[in-house]
C-alpha cells in the first residue's frame, strides 16, 4: 500500500482553480480557437446545479442492458446529473484486481488502494494532465466539480468484456464537468465506453474531460459517444499517453449540441507504440462542431492513425482541425490522416485544417482531406432501385459513418449507428 | 501640379538632393511623412499616386506584423533606406564577393557580363540592345511593357482604375508598406486577343530597381490575350537591404491566360516578404508559378480570386530551405462563381536545419455550383535537422464541390539511392538526381533556360548535404 | 412593416459611428450630403467598418482594407467581394434614425 498521493484530484483541482484566475478566455487570435469565437459566449450564465450531492454513491444495480441489450459488461455504472445513480460489477472487476472509483471520496481514497505502480502512474497522470493545461476552458473543466471515474487495470490483466460508463446531464442553464480517468499498467487491456447525453430542453454546458494513460505492453480501446441536445455546449478535453509498445484505440462520436468544441490527442511516448483515432461528427440546423485531433510521435517506431468523417447539413458549421506532430527522435515513424466531409446543403459549411509538423526525416507520413457532396451516381441508383431521395440519402450517409464505426468494433456501431439513423430520420420528417 | 520628369536613375537622385527648388533632402535610413513625398516628387508623380502613398503610409502606422508564419522578429524599419541609398552602398569589390557565389555563377553559367551586377559589383547592367528589339515588337502589337512610375505618368487612367484595388494598401502592413514607398517593377496591358510568344523578364531592364526591395508589378491582360511574365533569375543575387516587399497585382479578363513565373534566390539575410493575387474572370486562367530558394526568411502565398464562371487558378510551388532559412510559401484559391477549377501543387525540399512550410487555403462561396479543386503538397526532408510543416485550410460553404487535399512528407529513398549509386554515382550525385527529379514535374513549367539553370542549382545546394 | 428606431442623437456623430439597432450592428457615416448607414460588420471577415479610414466617400475595412462605397455599399477591392447592406437613415429634430425592416 502506498500512502496519499502527493499530487492527488485535489491539487489537481485547487491548481488548475490557479491556472484559471491567470488565464484570460481563448481568443480567435490563438490558432486552435480561430474558428469558434468565445467573445460573447454567456460563461458566467452557467452555474453548478447547488443542489446536488456529489458524494452519494451507488443506490442500486445497473447493468447497462438498457442501453445495449445485447451486451455483457465487466462493470458498468450511469451517473444522473452528476450523481451516480446506479452502477454493477464493481466487486467481480476488483476480483481481478482491476478498481473503478465512482464517488469523490472513493477517488480521494486511491491513493491507498492503488499498488506502487499503479498509484505512480495516477500521480503522473495527474501531473501531465496538469502540465498540458494550455488555454482557460481547459483550466476550467479541472478547478470545478468533477463528477465520474477512474478506473483501474493491473499489470496483466485483460478484462474480458467492456467497462460502461454512462453520464446523463440534466438542468437549465447548468454547468458539468465529467470526466473519466484510465490507468492501465503494462499489459492491461480494456475497452471501455463512455457516453454522454443530454436531452434536447436542457440548456447547459458540459465541460467534459478524458484522460489515459496505457502503460508498456497495454491494450486500451475507448469509445467516446456524445449524442446531445440542441441547446447544449460541449468543451471535451481528451488525452492518452501511449508507453512502449502499447496500443490505443479511440472511437469517438460528437452528434448534436449547439456548439461543440473538442479535443482529443495521443501522445505516442514510448517506442513501438501505436495510436488510432477515428470518429465521426454530424452538425445540422445552426450547429457549431470544432473537432481537433491530435497525433504527437515522440519517441521511435511509433504508428499512428486518425479518420474523421464529417456530415454537415442546414446552417451548421463544422470544422475539422487535425494535426501529426512529429518530434525529432521520433524516427521511423508512420502516420496517417484522413478527413472526409459531406455537405448536405447550401449554406452548410465545413472548414478542414489538416496540419504536419514534421521534425526529422525517418518518416512516413501523410494526410488526405475530402470535401464535397453525396456521391450523385450512388443516390441515383438507389433511387432507381425504390428509394425515396431523402431514404437513399440516409443509407448513404450510414454507410459512410459505418465506415468509421466500424473500427471501433461492434459496440460502437451499435451505440452509434442507432443515434444517426433517428437523427437522419428526424431531418426528412 | 508636378513636373514631367524622365525615369529616375540613382544619378538623379543626387541632382534632386542639390537642386535649389526641391527641399534639400539628405539620405537616411526610416520612415515618415517627409520621406514618401520625397520619393513621390522625385518621380515626378501625379497628385493622386502622393496620396495614395500618403494613405498608404498612414495604415501601416496602424497595421501589425502578422502573428504566424516565419519569425520575423528582426525586421526593423528604422534601420532601411526607403529610396536612393547614399553613394557607394550598393558597390563592393569583386574580390569580396563570397566564393560560393563566383561558384554558384560558374555553376549555372551566368554570362560574365552579369556577374557583377548581380553580385552588387556593379551599379548599372545595359541590357538596352536586347531590351530594344523585343520592344518594338511589342510596341507594334500594343502591348505596354515598362516601369510602373512610366506608366503612372503616361497611362494614368489604366492604372488608376486598377491599381490597388487587388491588393489595396491595407491588406496587410507590408502590402501598406509597398504602397507608401513602392519603386520599380513593371506595368504590363496585354490589348484584347493579343498573345505575346515571348516571356516577358525584367530581366531585360536590369537596373538596381528592377531588383528592388518594394517593386510594384501590376498586369492587365485584356480579354483573350496571353502573357507570361518572369520575375527574378536563379542566379544568386546579392543586396544590401535586408528587407524585400513587393506586390503583384494581376487582372485577367475574360478568356484571358496570365501565367506569372518567379524563381527567387536573394543571397544575404534578407526577408522577402510578398503579397501576390490574381482576379480572374469568366473563362479566365492565371498560373503563378513560384520558385523559392533564396532569401533568410520567405513569406509569399500567391493568390487567385475566381471572380468569373469557368475560371481556372493553378498554384506552382517549389520551395528549397537550407541552413538558417525559412520558406513560408504556399498559395490560395478562392472561388466566387460557377463552374471553376483550381490545382494547387507545392514541392517543398528542407536541408540542413531548414525550415519549409506550406501555408494554403482553398475557399468556396455559399451558392457558388460545380467547383473542383486539388491540392497536392510533396515534402522531402533530407536530414534529422531539417523541418516541413503544412498548414491547409479548406473552407468550403457550397455543397456542390469536390475539394480534395493530398500532402505526403517523405525522405529520400533508400532504395533509389542505392539503384543510383550501384549505377557509379556518388551518394551526392544520386541525392541530387532524386531531387531534382522530385522538383521535375515543376521545374517542367519554366522556360528551358530557367529549368536548366534551376537543375544545375539544386545540384549545387546539394553538394555537401550529405553525411 | 418597415418603421424607424432612433440610433442615436445627432450630436454623437462627428465622421463616424457605431450603433446597435436590436442587435444589429450599424454603421453611421456623415458624408457631404448627409448621413448614411451601412452594415458595421465587413463582408469578407469579421471586421467594424465604423473603426475603418474614409477617404473619397469610401470606408476603407480596417482589417484588409477593402473599400466600400459609404452612399451604395458596393464593394470597390478585393479581398471584399460583396457589398455591405445599407440601410435608409433619417435626421429628425436632431435624432437620426434608421429604417428597419420586419
Amino acid at each position: 500500500m502506498s500512502g496519499p498521493i502527493q499530487t492527488n484530484v485535489e491539487t489537481l483541482r485547487v491548481r488548475a482553480g490557479e491556472l484559471f484566475d491567470a488565464m484570460e478566455w481563448p481568443t480567435p487570435s490563438e490558432e486552435e480557437w480561430r474558428r469558434t469565437d468565445l467573445g460573447r459566449f454567456p460563461f458566467d450564465d452557467y452555474q453548478v446545479d447547488d443542489e446536488r450531492s456529489a458524494s452519494t454513491t451507488i443506490l442500486e444495480d445497473w447493468s447497462g442492458r438498457d442501453l445495449f441489450p445485447e451486451s455483457e459488461f465487466a462493470a458498468a455504472a450511469r451517473f444522473e446529473a452528476g450523481v451516480c445513480v446506479g452502477a454493477s460489477g464493481l466487486d467481480s472487476l476488483g476480483e481481478s484486481g482491476a478498481i473503478l472509483a465512482l464517488s469523490n471520496e472513493d477517488v480521494r481514497d486511491l491513493g491507498d488502494e492503488l499498488p506502487g505502480p499503479g498509484a505512480n502512474a495516477f500521480e503522473k497522470m495527474l501531473e501531465t494532465t496538469l502540465g498540458r493545461i494550455d488555454n482557460r476552458v481547459e483550466a476550467w473543466h479541472y478547478r470545478g466539480e468533477l463528477h465520474g471515474a477512474v478506473l483501474y487495470v493491473p499489470a496483466g490483466v485483460e478484462i474480458a468484456t467492456p467497462v460502461l460508463l454512462d453520464f446523463s446531464e440534466k438542468g437549465q442553464m447548468a454547468l458539468t464537468a465529467p470526466h473519466v480517468f484510465v490507468i492501465l499498467e503494462s499489459g492491461a487491456s480494456v475497452q471501455l465506453i463512455v457516453s454522454l447525453t443530454t436531452s434536447e430542453s436542457d440548456r447547459l454546458l458540459c465541460n467534459s474531460g478524458i484522460h489515459a494513460s496505457v502503460a508498456e505492453g497495454a491494450r486500451l480501446e475507448l469509445l467516446v459517444i456524445d449524442d446531445l441536445g440542441s441547446e447544449t455546449t460541449h468543451f471535451a478535453h481528451r488525452r492518452a499517453t501511449v508507453d512502449r509498445d502499447a496500443r490505443f484505440t479511440q472511437f469517438e462520436a460528437h452528434l448534436g449540441g449547439s456548439l461543440v468544441k473538442s479535443r482529443s490527442e495521443a501522445e505516442l511516448a514510448g517506442a513501438g507504440s501505436e495510436a488510432y483515432l477515428n470518429g465521426v461528427f454530424f452538425g445540422d440546423n445552426g450547429a457549431h462542431l470544432d473537432i481537433r485531433s491530435v497525433q504527437t510521435h515522440l519517441a521511435p517506431h511509433t504508428t499512428s492513425r486518425s479518420l474523421y468523417k464529417g456530415v454537415v447539413a442546414g446552417s451548421a458549421r463544422t470544422i475539422y482541425q487535425g494535426l501529426i506532430e512529429i518530434d525529432e527522435e521520433a524516427t521511423q515513424a508512420d502516420a496517417y490522416l484522413t478527413n472526409n466531409n459531406l455537405v448536405l446543403d447550401d449554406g452548410a459549411r465545413s472548414d478542414s485544417i489538416p496540419s504536419l509538423k514534421i521534425r526529422t526525416n525517418e518518416v512516413k507520413c501523410s494526410h488526405g482531406s475530402t470535401t464535397g457532396r453525396i456521391d450523385q451516381a450512388a443516390l441515383f441508383y438507389l433511387m432507381s432501385r425504390g428509394f425515396t431521395r431523402d431514404a437513399a440519402q440516409s443509407t448513404i450517409i450510414e454507410g459512410y459513418f459505418e465506415d468509421v464505426a466500424k473500427r471501433g468494433g461492434p459496440l460502437a456501431i451499435a451505440s452509434v449507428m442507432g443515434a444517426i439513423t433517428r437523427r437522419l430520420a428526424g431531418r426528412a420528417a | 501640379m508636378s513636373t514631367q520628369t524622365p525615369s529616375i536613375e540613382i544619378e538623379d537622385y543626387k541632382h534632386g538632393f542639390s537642386d535649389p527648388d526641391r527641399s534639400v533632402f539628405k539620405t537616411r535610413k526610416g520612415l515618415d511623412e517627409d520621406v514618401v513625398r520625397a520619393i513621390s516628387d522625385l518621380k515626378g508623380e501625379p497628385e493622386w499616386m502622393k496620396t495614395f502613398r500618403l494613405r498608404a503610409l498612414k495604415t501601416f502606422y496602424k497595421k501589425s506584423m502578422p502573428n504566424w508564419g516565419a519569425d520575423l522578429s528582426n525586421v526593423n524599419f528604422d534601420d532601411i533606406y526607403y529610396y536612393a541609398k547614399p553613394e557607394g552602398e550598393q558597390q563592393r569589390n569583386w574580390d569580396d564577393v563570397p566564393d560560393d557565389i563566383k561558384k554558384t555563377f560558374d555553376r549555372i553559367g551566368v554570362p560574365e557580363a552579369e556577374r557583377k551586377f548581380l553580385a552588387g559589383v556593379g551599379a548599372q547592367y545595359d541590357s538596352e540592345v536586347v531590351y530594344h528589339n523585343i520592344r518594338a515588337d511589342l510596341e507594334q502589337q500594343g502591348v505596354i511593357f515598362c516601369d510602373p512610375e512610366t506608366a503612372v505618368r503616361e497611362h494614368p487612367d489604366l492604372v488608376r482604375e486598377y491599381f490597388g484595388t487587388v491588393i489595396p494598401f491595407g491588406d496587410n502592413k507590408l502590402a501598406a508598406l509597398n504602397s507608401a514607398v513602392w519603386s520599380g517593377g513593371s506595368f504590363v496591358y496585354v490589348p484584347k486577343g493579343v498573345e505575346v510568344d515571348i516571356p516577358l523578364q525584367a530581366y531585360f531592364r536590369i537596373n538596381l530597381e528592377s531588383f528592388g526591395q518594394f517593386e510594384r508589378t501590376l498586369i492587365i491582360a485584356d480579354e483573350g490575350s496571353f502573357v507570361h511574365y518572369i520575375e527574378g533569375c536563379t542566379a544568386p543575387v546579392y543586396a544590401t537591404d535586408s528587407l524585400h516587399s513587393a506586390v503583384v497585382e494581376i487582372i485577367a479578363k475574360p478568356g484571358a491566360r496570365v501565367r506569372y513565373s518567379t524563381i527567387q534566390n536573394w543571397s544575404g539575410d534578407i526577408y522577402n516578404l510578398v503579397t501576390k493575387r490574381a482576379i480572374a474572370y469568366e473563362d479566365a486562367t492565371v498560373e503563378w508559378v513560384d520558385g523559392n530558394i533564396g532569401s533568410k526568411r520567405t513569406m509569399k502565398y500567391p493568390s487567385i480570386y475566381l471572380m468569373g464562371e469557368g475560371a481556372h487558378g493553378e498554384v506552382l510551388s517549389i520551395a528549397f530551405s537550407g541552413k538558417g532559412q525559412e520558406q513560408d510559401t504556399g498559395g490560395k484559391v478562392v472561388h466566387l462563381a460557377d463552374n471553376t477549377t483550381s490545382v494547387i501543387t507545392s514541392k517543398s525540399i528542407s536541408k540542413g536545419g531548414g525550415i519549409a512550410s506550406y501555408r494554403g487555403l482553398v475557399k468556396v462561396e455559399k451558392g457558388v455550383r460545380n467547383v473542383k479543386s486539388r491540392v497536392v503538397c510533396d515534402a522531402l526532408i533530407l536530414d534529422d535537422q531539417s523541418q516541413s510543416n503544412t498548414y491547409p485550410y479548406m473552407e468550403i460553404d457550397s455543397d456542390d464541390v469536390s475539394v480534395e487535399h493530398e500532402a505526403r512528407v517523405s525522405q529520400i529513398s533508400e532504395d533509389q539511392l542505392f539503384y543510383l549509386m550501384s549505377r557509379g554515382m556518388s551518394e551526392e550525385e544520386a541525392s541530387a538526381m532524386i531531387v531534382n527529379g522530385f522538383l521535375d514535374p515543376l521545374v517542367k513549367q519554366l522556360p528551358m533556360e530557367y529549368a536548366v539553370e534551376l537543375n544545375r542549382l539544386i545540384e549545387l545546394e546539394m553538394e555537401g548535404s550529405v553525411g | 412593416m418597415p418603421r424607424w428606431v432612433k440610433v442615436a442623437d445627432e450630436t454623437e456623430l462627428d465622421e463616424q459611428l457605431a450603433v446597435e439597432v436590436e442587435g444589429k450592428r450599424v454603421a453611421l457615416f456623415r458624408l457631404g450630403d448627409g448621413v448614411y448607414a451601412l452594415d458595421d460588420i465587413c463582408s469578407h471577415e469579421y471586421s467594424l467598418l465604423s473603426e475603418g479610414e474614409i477617404w473619397d466617400d469610401e470606408v476603407y475595412c480596417p482589417k484588409h482594407g477593402s473599400r466600400f462605397e459609404i452612399r451604395s455599399g458596393k464593394v470597390r477591392s478585393l479581398p471584399a467581394f460583396s457589398p455591405v447592406t445599407t440601410h435608409p437613415v433619417k435626421v429628425e429634430d436632431g435624432s437620426i434614425f434608421v429604417e428597419i425592416s420586419e
